[in-house]
């Protein structure tokens, strides 16, 4: 475990990679970065977490996020907790991993027109992943207004836009500050509004189960009880 | 399929389903995005503590993370990060490794010295010229001598990642040079490795000591062996072995290599990896599973290397780029039908380690020796297809899995007429026979039973069927109005038809003529 100093110098080697990001200077930023165990850990985790894919993987989605991080910062966004954002975007390329290969089984034809299909394809099929997304954020919209109290509803409702509009990370103190509630009131107003907003998606035959083991640590950061 | 961890046995989704599965996705994106992660962030830190990388593969993340980050910077435009970071990539790695092994217990390591090309026989090293090009990209190389005792096998080499992942689980380490070239000669005990020598080394080992060693292996600056392991381990045979001459012995131990500048990048490096190894020069090639799995593991790295999930337009765009840079030309055939292999041969495997709890390395031998047999497997998955007809049930998907694993087909045929078996009752019940049966002729007597059991049925179904969709065809064909032939059947139908009438028409005169 690291002692309260080291923490402090991880801290100090993150914020460095964040100022060194911010110029644009990249290897200044891998240089503090891979100084601090987070690139190590990470992997451990991610790693542990998806046994059965192959490391090289691993490395890439840890690459590629740490990428992200790179243009979010020069590009004068503000990320409050390196560690979790790097963590949440290597987790979402993962995803995405399984998710195209869901994508590319209801577009493309099966056995051998697939290679065909390869070379020429259907001109709207990336729009029609698009559409899909869209529908989606609009479904979400529509079951907002019945997800109950006003600031349930604001809360959820900042939670989609952001996801609209394709962020990686959205900590409780921003929602918090934007809305003007304390972090921990933002815990539990978008608990209950995930609960109440599956619920009415299970309701409509839309069901959200299937996918919720994406993050075991997200259940646990929902922290209150289903209300019935 | 659905990928690897999901439930790969359904049918593929409907447009229906995919809709509900990408609000599932929208909401767990919304929980993950949203997260507090307060816990795991700690988490990460104390593994990172706990666990250090080693420092080859902490380099070996650095220099993915440089080359992502390169890549990423050209898409955008941004020539000053890329430079900055193809100037410096070099420098950046040997500072991190230093800096990290005095701050991380743990991480220690320490970089192999560069091994400096020797003169022999009054040849000094010298530049290749012209310089060779490997994969499209020309790379500056150096030619001289080294000693074989000052090379090193390469420890990446996938030709051996099975071989390498299974002694480091067994050992709890990585070979040593000494282990590796014994894994090479095929004189390491691991399971499941085929017997006799695997890399066929001693006939190679036989052909340098007369002819020497034809074509240079390239080496890294630092005497990494990059291409031409199977040479140098047939030179470390001769050089052991009491079969062959001093003279053989001098000549195995001086060898002539090209080795890389030290301005070498990564795409060089991986040019030249790619190149000897994916491109045909009638040399012994990695294995298919090997080359397929490298192919793989490439394109999980560039789907979530894009920013949105790839629809099939971008996917078949990604894929040409996937087959070119493994040089498996300009179409995507090859990729296509690697990756189709890989998600059945994930399947095999996951079923024989976790629900057979068979050993991880024993499987994975299994799957190289019987990969062919995948690209059968995976054809055919609309209704009626060998991959379809697995997809629809399990217990059957596992008995073809055990037959396979135990080696009982013998042919991709047996594999093909699977389809056929799949609801034939009797028929299964004759493979069930040859998976339980231990002696191998008689197994594959069952196994034989099955598939002229399933023949003859399917043979006898189509006979019986016969008049009844005559009558409906005729009736069908009968009440067509005559306009449909000019303006809705396709003049190729209609082609297709009128073979199809004289074919019958003969076979019916026929038999009328005999019988009226």
């Amino acid at each position: 475990m690291a002692n309260r100093d080291d923490e402090q110098g991880y801290d100090d080697l993150l914020a460095a990679a964040q100022a060194a990001a911010r110029i644009g200077d990249a290897p200044e930023m891998l240089r503090n970065l891979f100084t601090t165990p987070v690139a190590d850990g990470l992997t451990r985790r991610l790693a542990a977490r998806w046994p059965r894919i192959p490391r090289s993987v691993v490395d890439t989605a840890i690459a590629a996020a740490i990428d992200t991080l790179f243009v979010e910062v020069q590009g004068g966004g503000r990320v409050r907790s390196v560690v979790s954002f790097l963590y949440k975007v290597a987790h979402r390329r993962i995803d995405d991993f399984h998710r195209a290969n869901e994508v590319a089984e209801v577009i493309s034809p099966p056995d051998d027109l697939a290679g065909i299909i390869a070379e020429t394809p259907p001109a709207s099929s990336d729009d029609e992943v698009e559409a899909m997304r869209r529908t989606a954020i609009s479904i979400a919209r529509r079951l907002l207004p019945q997800l109950g109290q006003g600031k349930v509803i604001e809360v959820m409702s900042y939670v989609i836009d952001a996801v609209e509009a394709e962020r990686y990370d959205l900590p409780n103190e921003e929602i918090g500050e934007a809305l003007g509630i304390t972090a921990d009131a933002v815990r539990s107003l978008m608990s209950r509004g995930f609960q109440r907003l599956e619920r009415l998606a299970r309701a409509e035959g839309l069901p959200t189960s299937d996918l919720a083991a994406l993050g075991g640590e997200l259940d646990r950061a929902d922290g209150t009880e289903e209300e019935d | 399929m659905s990928g690897m961890t999901d439930n790969a046995n359904d049918s593929a989704p409907t447009h229906d389903e995919v809709m509900r599965r990408e609000f599932a996705s929208l909401v767990a994106r919304a929980k993950l995005i949203a997260a507090d992660m307060g816990e795991e962030v700690e988490a990460v830190l104390r593994a990172g503590i706990e666990q250090p990388l080693p420092p080859e593969e902490a380099a070996r993340l650095l220099t993915t993370a440089v080359e992502v980050m390169k890549r990423s910077a050209e898409s955008r435009g941004d020539t000053a990060s890329r430079a900055a970071l193809e100037a410096k990539v070099s420098g950046l790695i040997d500072q991190v490794i230093s800096i990290r092994s005095r701050l991380m217990p743990g991480s220690e390591g320490r970089r192999r010295p560069p091994l400096v090309l020797v003169e022999y026989n009054g040849i000094p090293p010298k530049p290749v010229l012209p310089s060779p090009v490997f994969h499209g990209r020309t790379v500056h190389m150096n030619a001289g001598f080294v000693k074989l005792t000052d090379l090193s096998l390469w420890e990446h080499n996938e030709r051996l990642d099975i071989h390498l992942a299974q002694f480091q689980q067994k050992n709890g380490h990585r070979p040593s040079p000494q282990q590796l070239l014994e894994i090479m000669q095929s004189k390491m005990d691991l399971p499941g490795i085929p017997g006799g020598d695997e890399f066929q080394i001693v006939e190679l080992a036989h052909s340098i000591a007369i002819n020497g060693v034809r074509k240079p292996p390239i080496i890294d600056t630092d005497g990494t062996l990059l291409d031409g392991d199977r040479r140098i381990a047939a030179c470390f045979f001769i050089l052991h072995s009491n079969d062959f001459s001093t003279e053989h012995k001098a000549r195995a131990n001086n060898l002539l290599v090209w080795q890389l500048t030290e301005h070498a990048t990564e795409d060089e490096r991986n040019a030249v990896v790619t190149s000897l190894n994916f491109e045909d020069d009638c040399k012994q090639p990695w294995p298919e599973y090997v080359k397929a799995r490298k192919v793989y593991e490439e394109w999980q790295a560039m789907v979530m290397l894009e920013p949105t999930p790839p629809g099939s337009q971008r996917q078949a765009a990604m894929k040409r780029t996937l087959s070119q840079r493994f040089a498996l030309g300009p179409d995507t055939t090859v990729v296509n039908r690697y990756l189709k292999m890989i998600e059945w041969a994930n399947e095999f495997e996951d079923y024989q380690i976790n629900t057979k709890s068979k050993d991880e390395f024993e499987v994975k031998h299994r799957t190289n020796e019987y990969f062919q047999y995948f690209d059968e497997i995976a054809k055919g998955a609309k209704v009626g297809g060998v991959a379809w007809s697995l997809g629809q049930d399990d217990a059957f998907k596992h008995l073809v899995f055990d037959l396979l694993y135990d080696g009982k087909f013998k042919n991709w045929r047996q594999i093909r007429e699977l389809k056929v078996i799949f609801d034939n009752q009797d028929a299964r019940e004759a493979l069930t026979r040859a998976r339980e049966e231990r002696d191998p002729e008689a197994a594959e007597e069952h196994l034989e039973n099955a598939m002229t059991l399933a023949r003859r049925a399917r043979a006898e179904e189509r006979e019986l069927g016969a008049n009844t969709r005559i009558e409906s065809f005729v009736k069908w064909l009968e009440e067509l109005p005559i306009k449909s032939f000019r303006d809705t059947i396709k003049p190729d139908n209609l082609r297709r038809l009128l073979a199809a009438l004289r074919l019958a028409a003969r076979y019916a005169k026929d038999v009328l003529g005999e019988t009226e």
